[in-house]
């Protein structure tokens, strides 16, 4: 009499085909699928007067002088499943970009502008690493975490919410009014030498101002709050 | 009598450990392989800088100043990686270091760099080979290429040094130096000066030596030296 031996799944077997359903689980959402590395550059004739960015983690580089169009060029790296919305456009001098990711931590988007004089920026991000230099118009600023430099600045207004992270501000011209608000990180603010309305509130942290003149008479405001870190004002 | 059914998940799982142990093999087999590059990439350096530094094995340097902020640096890089020693660049001391570094400048290991700089930014270059081409420049030049041509665009540089072993040189200058030299070992020099007089020290022992529309004064504030070991040397002065 023939028997056979009841069919055993290979307890091996078993453990892989959970491990491999376990796999996007294990690798998070939004990671299953190609990855995308690309960079696109645009050269921007439509007249620019403000950058209105939207995006959510990577970095910005910018430069303004004498020139006409403007150059941005966007690198982008992200799972594909992950990559949200990434467009821009010009309406009424107002280039206006918007970078999304569908799942946190998952994209980095890196723009690059040399843009004409006098062009001021609206950023709302959450991680970022920004660096403005010779930028003549209005900054404002929206970060979660990061860091961000301003290089030469002649902006006459910036504004700059930073949750953790520092802010590090060079001006080469006075500007009317700064205002920093950060909760963890260190503020330093180099400004031409002269007159300011000094408003600087370290929480749980030092203040020191060097070169400039604290009077509540002067028409230029200095307002930054940081509460837990430094804040270093130099006049250059 | 009875057939056995096919037993599909054992002849999967054999099949499948037969594919396990192979991928090792053949993974291990593509190490012993190569990463080719061609590839590129630009940068904008916000960091005040001084003097921009070229030390280039293999690949050509392009630089061009104009009225600008920042620093654009771009270069185009193609090798292979067994080949291509450091390539990039970083700011030290307020010097924009740009370098390649090639275990042989004659194989597969080559990048290009294009530099847009604001004026008043000296320029440094070393190269093994490849040339150097300068377009508007009003400050120092070094430029000491083994092998290539180096040419000058209108530049307005106060003093030039230039040292090629074998390759040609051109250049004019729109204002009037302190110092020009030049040294080649094989290759020709035509170097156009605006129109004055000059300090003329012009050695050619294989060429010519041809001087038009400038004045050759021993009293002179400007000095004009060139040395070439073969080749000729033309030196004029612009209308």
């Amino acid at each position: 009499m023939m028997s056979i031996r009841p069919h055993r799944r290979s307890p091996r077997l078993g453990a892989g085909i959970v491990a491999l359903l376990a796999l996007p689980v294990l690798m998070g959402p939004g990671k299953c699928g190609f990855v995308l590395d690309y960079t696109e550059t645009f050269l921007i004739t439509d007249p620019v007067e403000h950058v209105v960015l939207g995006a959510d983690d990577g970095s910005i580089v910018a430069t303004e002088y004498e020139r006409s169009a403007t150059m941005l060029k966007r690198h982008t790296f992200g799972f594909e499943p992950s990559l949200g919305t990434t467009e821009w456009s010009v309406e009424d001098g107002v280039l206006t970009l918007e970078a999304r990711c569908k799942y946190e931590g998952n994209c980095r988007f890196d723009h690059m502008f040399e843009l004409p004089l006098g062009v001021g920026f609206d950023i709302t991000m959450n991680d970022a690493q920004i660096s403005l230099g010779y930028i003549g118009g209005d900054i404002e600023l929206s970060l979660l975490t990061g860091w961000f430099r301003g290089v030469r600045l002649l902006s006459p207004n910036v504004s700059i919410e930073l949750d953790e992270g520092d802010v590090d501000l060079d001006f080469a011209a006075p500007p009317e009014t700064v205002t920093v608000d950060v909760r963890a990180g260190d503020v330093v603010v180099a400004v031409p030498a002269g007159s300011y309305r000094c408003v600087l509130v370290a929480d749980a942290g030092a203040t020191t101002t060097n070169g400039v003149t604290c009077d509540d008479a002067a028409t230029a405001v200095l307002d930054v709050h940081v509460q837990t870190g430094d804040i270093a004002v130099t006049g250059v | 009598m009875a057939e056995h059914e096919p037993r599909l998940w054992p002849r999967l799982w054999r099949r499948l450990r037969r594919v396990g142990l192979t991928l090792p093999v053949l993974a291990s087999a593509c190490m012993w392989g190569d990463v080719l590059y061609d590839t590129s990439q630009r940068a904008l350096i916000l960091d005040p800088v001084e003097r921009v530094r070229f030390t280039v094995d293999s690949g050509e340097v392009e630089v061009y100043a104009f009225n600008r902020t920042a620093i654009s640096l771009f270069y185009a890089l193609t090798g292979s990686e067994a080949e291509i020693g450091e390539v990039g660049y970083e700011v030290v001391d307020a010097e924009l270091q740009a370098f390649i570094s090639c275990d042989d400048p004659e194989g597969f290991c080559n990048a290009n760099f294009n530099v847009e700089v604001p004026y008043g930014t000296p320029i440094v270059a070393t190269t093994r080979n490849g040339g150097v081409k300068l377009t508007g420049v009003d400050a120092d030049v070094v430029a000491v290429l083994a092998g290539g041509n180096f040419e000058g665009v209108d530049l307005n540089s106060p003093s030039l040094e230039v040292e090629v072993e074998a390759g040609d040189v051109t250049a004019n200058l729109l204002t009037t130096p302190v110092t020009v030299r030049v040294t080649v070992g094989v290759g020709t020099v035509d170097l156009t000066l605006p129109a004055g007089s000059y300090r003329c020290e012009l050695q050619a022992p294989g060429g010519a030596v041809l001087t038009t529309g400038v004045l050759c004064d021993p009293a002179a504030a400007s000095l004009v030296k060139i040395d070439v070991t073969t080749g000729d040397i033309h030196l004029q002065g612009a209308p």
